[in-house]
């Protein structure tokens, strides 16, 4: 025990107390010990000796590093250390109002530092870090690779790593009876779905295992209710009209619920949760792969061993089933299970992780610069401190003077930054376009203030109270003289300020350099031709769910593109199952096949988009037919099928757009004969920034199933748009009574939103980078403003010796540039570094293009040369009669 | 040393001048003292009373005993040589003794404490009497 004590007394007292009383210590602690009698008294013995340790190693420590005040001034007692600390409180705010501009900068650099990093704290800390909020969270896992069929869920429920599994799946569904008929989304779940992620009903009840096998009950979500359904206080037990049948509401979930990203209905849950029927014959095929899945791992199992089992249920599957359960190269279909957290925040996660790092680049530089003010300030108070201590100020009490005066700062630095954080957040939240898992939870609160509070404390501290010590702490007789008279004052101090202003601008390098990458990215998507008259295109995506055939679906639609082709100020309209750029981002084309034939030679390893388009689709969406022409309406049935390629595929497997006219393809498993009539210019269907498709261009009549999409465009003639999207409505609704239209929008803006988040990269990273840049600018502007004031004299007798003007103001410049430069290199070194992590972000440019880091260093050292112009100026200003005047 | 009036003391301050008040004493030695002292058992942690003694020694309150002649017993110059026993090594430790001012303090204390006393004590009485 007594070596323990000796262990923590060495641990924990600082060595001078350790080397004069150390040993005296552990010696009463051994006798006491020893001489304890009974179990008790030595519980009471250790308990008080290692109890008590802590707070006065802290007593002592404070001591050592003159905090309390130093051992010799200090007056006995608890009662004087206090009112010493009242002094100082009361007069720093006299100190700090004495110097407005000091004390309003470094509150506003320091508000506005910690303001954004607490922004970005706050999102990556509720979307990424914080634990979802369901039941055993932390256990949650599901299966990667998106969805699965009914037959491996059944396979699954045999496994031991995992105790329940759950299933859902969303469709759309079309709600008529509530005014304008309207298009929901449908979630089918599983029976232990709700139980599985702690739903609770608001109203009513959830599902039950007798709902399981009868399809006519639904339970609504919270904004369903109130959005759909006004809140209706008696909508339990009430029965709804969705797609055609009737369906009892039984309950409404609680406002709180959110299905997890990835699962059904990832933007914000679907309106109307329904039983899943697993009699369904769809779910029995290995091939309709449909259900996303979660599990809930056994206690004690790990994923690894969830991984293991999940591998030997694919690898029997594919020997049951080789045609639906192996991949291209014969291996069986993998579903590596991943941990629910991890999985619904992945999408995210690097860029939200990327401007955290960004911000606190920015935080940084405003540290730097705080230090140069807190520097500068220093300096002019030299003076005054040597004053105090010839007065018989010790150092502790100067520096609890400097520490009331840093801790008041931090105090409306913190302060200013949560308000701008409140304002920045909402900001964020409005302006990015990415939409945010749990965005609607996100706001500041306990956790975050007390981040805010200790970055604050913690800047001030380290960027404020450091240099200003550094100020204090020269040779008292020579500062009482004056500082600033002897040609070597400040050395120190200007290495310092010189560091400083090398790690300032090379952080801002790198800010500008991220700034200027995603800026050229942006103007770079800018630049591609969409393919198609987007400025004339609107779009009407509907969402026909009655039709069961493919007949059926195409005798609905007809009369619905009739309709909208002679809505007045309509140059002509089409129907396709997707249009270019309105799904962008993922490739969630509905047809598709790896299998063409042409002049009997298979084209392998290209999956060819497949878009059933009405002969107008090319006319309407002024894509041009660079050789033969689209298929005629008359034409459109026959066979074989008429088609049109896109140019990639023409030169891919003719080499030329006039050779593949006439020609013919067999397309698909079963060989189908298709005639080619035209071959049209490349379009990225995918969004402007996804590769151009491999495409062929069918007849509508030829589409293979019923599915509930058809995406209606119409081409307006010189964008007489006024109340267009009232007459389309119109349009659609005489010829569909019950489509719900839930957007009329032009083409432009569904390539506006697929370029947004590079726009919101651009800007932020712009706004960063220019504050960076400005920010280093003005630190290298004081910096050498100081050096100047500093060499006064020295530059005043060299003028009186006859030097020029010129070579006075070339030095300054030549030395600010100097600091600029090293700060440059090690940016562009830092830009290069962190390039990976905005690689994946940017398009078609590499994070490493020389030429757009060349820039960002170019533009840092323009402003350097501004920034050390101006001091420049001032020091050949200096008048050489009025410096030896001053002698 | 300080100008402050030092007074009221700090009990535990009270404790350990009292204590050296009545010889000299090592560490474990004051601790004996006091805790044998109060009547509630005060014990002294080691740590916080070598801080103690640290101070009152600048204040000069106490000095330490150059012979080093406390309850210990043992010279303090007993030169250590390894493989001394507990007893030999217990013998180096410092002993402290109050000094005359830190004497006059104790005394000017007890005094006030003493005129405290006298102000208060009749108030409880009376009290007491009021509410019989």
């Amino acid at each position: 025990m007594t070596s323990l004590y000796r262990a923590a007394l060495a641990l924990l007292l600082p060595r001078t107390v350790r080397e004069a009383d150390g040993e005296e210590m552990v010696g009463a602690f051994r006798s006491l010990w020893l001489d304890a009698e009974g179990t008790g008294r030595r519980i009471r013995i250790a308990f008080l000796a290692f109890g008590r340790l802590p707070r006065v190693a802290a007593a002592e420590w404070l001591e050592q590093i003159g905090v309390t005040g130093s051992p010799g001034s200090r007056p006995p007692g608890r009662r004087n250390t206090m009112s010493g600390w009242s002094t100082h409180l009361r007069l720093a705010p006299r100190a700090l109002w004495k110097a407005p501009a000091f004390t309003v900068t470094v509150v506003l650099l320091l508000g506005l530092g910690v303001g954004a990093v607490t922004v970005m704290f706050t999102v990556v800390d509720n979307v990424v870090l914080r634990r979802l909020p369901y039941p055993s969270a932390d256990r949650l896992v599901t299966l990667e690779n998106g969805s699965h069929p009914g037959p491996f869920y059944q396979e699954l429920q045999a496994l031991n790593a995992v105790d329940l599994w759950v299933a859902s799946f969303e469709e759309t569904a079309v709600l008529v009876g509530e005014g304008e008929p309207l298009r929901v989304s449908q979630g089918m779940v599983s029976e232990d779905f709700f139980a599985f992620f702690g739903a609770r009903p608001a109203r009513g009840r959830l599902l039950v295992r007798e709902d399981f096998g009868t399809s006519d009950v639904a339970v609504l979500s919270h904004g369903a209710w109130l959005d759909l359904f006004g809140g209706d206080p008696e909508i339990v037990g009430r029965d709804i009209r969705l797609n055609g049948a009737s369906v009892t509401v039984v309950g409404v979930l609680d406002r709180s619920f959110t299905p997890p990203e990835g699962g059904p209905a990832s933007d914000g849950g679907a309106d109307v949760w329904r039983p899943l029927d697993w009699g369904n014959e769809e779910l029995s095929r290995i091939g309709y792969h449909v259900l996303t899945i979660a599990g809930r791992l056994a206690p004690g199992a790990t994923l690894s061993d969830l991984a293991a089992e999940v591998e030997r249920v694919n690898g029997a599957l594919a020997d049951r089933y080789p045609d639906d359960w192996t991949t291209r190269e014969g291996e069986p279909y993998a579903t590596p299970p991943a941990y629910l957290q991890e999985l619904s925040t992945r999408r995210v996660r690097s860029g939200l992780f990327l401007l955290l790092g960004a911000v606190g680049l920015l935080l940084l530089v405003t540290c730097l610069n705080l230090a140069h003010l807190f520097l500068a300030r220093g300096i002019g108070r030299v003076r005054e401190m040597a004053v105090r201590r010839a007065l018989g100020a010790g150092m502790g009490s100067l520096v609890r003077q400097l520490l009331a005066e840093c801790l008041i700062l931090g105090a409306l630095g913190a302060l200013l930054g949560v308000g701008l954080a409140e304002v920045g957040l909402r900001t964020f939240m409005a302006l990015n376009p990415t939409s945010l898992p749990w965005g609607e939870r996100i706001g500041v609160d306990l956790r975050i203030l007390l981040f805010t509070s200790s970055v604050a404390a913690g800047t001030v501290l380290l960027f404020g109270l450091l240099p200003a010590l550094r100020s204090t702490g020269g040779d008292l007789v020579r500062d009482l003289r004056g500082a600033g008279r002897s040609a070597t004052a400040g050395r120190g101090m200007l290495r310092m300020r010189g560091g400083l202003v090398v790690v300032e601008v090379a952080l801002s390098v790198m800010l500008v350099a991220g700034a200027a990458l995603f800026l050229r990215s942006f103007l770079r998507i800018q630049a591609v031709d969409p393919g198609v008259a987007a400025d004339e295109i609107w779009t009407i995506p509907l969402t026909p769910t009655e039709p069961t055939t493919p007949e059926e679906y195409r005798l609905a639609m007809q009369p619905v593109e009739a309709a909208l082709a002679a809505v007045p100020g309509v140059v002509s309209a089409t129907h396709a199952l997707s249009l270019p750029h309105e799904f962008t981002g993922g490739g969630r084309c509905c047809w598709s096949t790896s299998s063409l034939e042409a002049d009997g030679e298979a084209l392998e390893g290209v999956r060819i988009a497949l878009h059933p388009v009405t002969e107008s689709y090319f006319e309407t969406l002024g894509i041009p037919l660079l050789a033969g022409r689209a298929w005629s309406e008359a034409e459109a049935p026959t066979e074989p099928w008429p088609a049109v390629l896109n140019e990639g595929l023409a030169l891919r497997l003719f080499g030329s757009a006039e050779r593949a006219v006439g020609r013919e393809l067999r397309v698909g498993g079963s060989g189908t004969p298709v005639r080619i009539t035209g071959v049209a210019r490349d379009v990225h269907h995918y969004g402007l920034d996804q590769e151009i498709p491999v495409s062929l261009y069918l007849p509508m009549e030829h589409l293979p199933f019923a599915i509930p999409v058809a995406h209606m465009a119409v081409r307006v003639r010189g964008g007489a748009t006024a109340g267009l999207g009232g007459r389309v409505r119109e349009a659609v609704w005489a010829a569909a009574p019950d489509l719900p239209v839930p957007a009329v929008r032009p083409m432009r803006e569904w390539i506006e939103r697929s370029t947004a988040g590079r726009k919101f990269d651009s800007v932020l990273f712009g706004s960063f980078g220019g504050l960076a840049l400005l920010l280093a600018a003005a630190g290298l502007y004081g910096t050498l403003l100081y050096t100047v004031g500093q060499r006064r004299r020295e530059v005043g007798i060299r003028m009186a010796l006859g030097a020029a003007r010129r070579r006075v103001e070339g030095q300054v410049v030549r030395q600010g540039l100097l600091l600029a430069s090293v700060g440059c290199g090690l940016g562009l070194v830092g830009s290069w570094a962190a390039g990976r992590f905005l690689q994946s972000r940017l398009f078609e440019l590499e994070a490493s293009d020389p030429s757009t880091l060349g820039l960002a260093a170019v533009t840092l050292l323009a402003a350097s040369a501004l920034a050390s112009w101006l001091p420049a100026r001032r020091a050949a200003g200096v008048d050489p009669m009025e410096v030896l005047r001053e002698e | 040393m300080s100008t402050d009036h030092p007074l009221p003391l700090a009990p535990r301050d009270l404790l350990i001048l009292a204590a050296l008040a009545e010889g000299p004493a090592h560490g474990y030695g004051i601790i004996k003292a006091v805790e044998a002292r109060s009547e509630s058992g005060v014990l002294l942690d080691p740590a916080n009373l070598y801080r103690v003694l640290r101070r009152m020694r600048r204040e000069g309150w106490i000095r330490e005993e150059p012979g080093g002649n406390g309850e210990g017993g043992v010279s303090a110059e007993t030169p250590g040589a390894p493989g001394q026993d507990e007893e030999a090594r217990e013998g180096r430790r410092r002993t402290y003794a109050i000094t005359p001012l830190g004497r006059s303090l104790l005394a000017s204390e007890l005094a006030r404490l003493e005129r405290l006393l006298k102000q208060a004590k009749p108030a409880l009485a009376r009290g007491h009497g009021s509410a019989e």
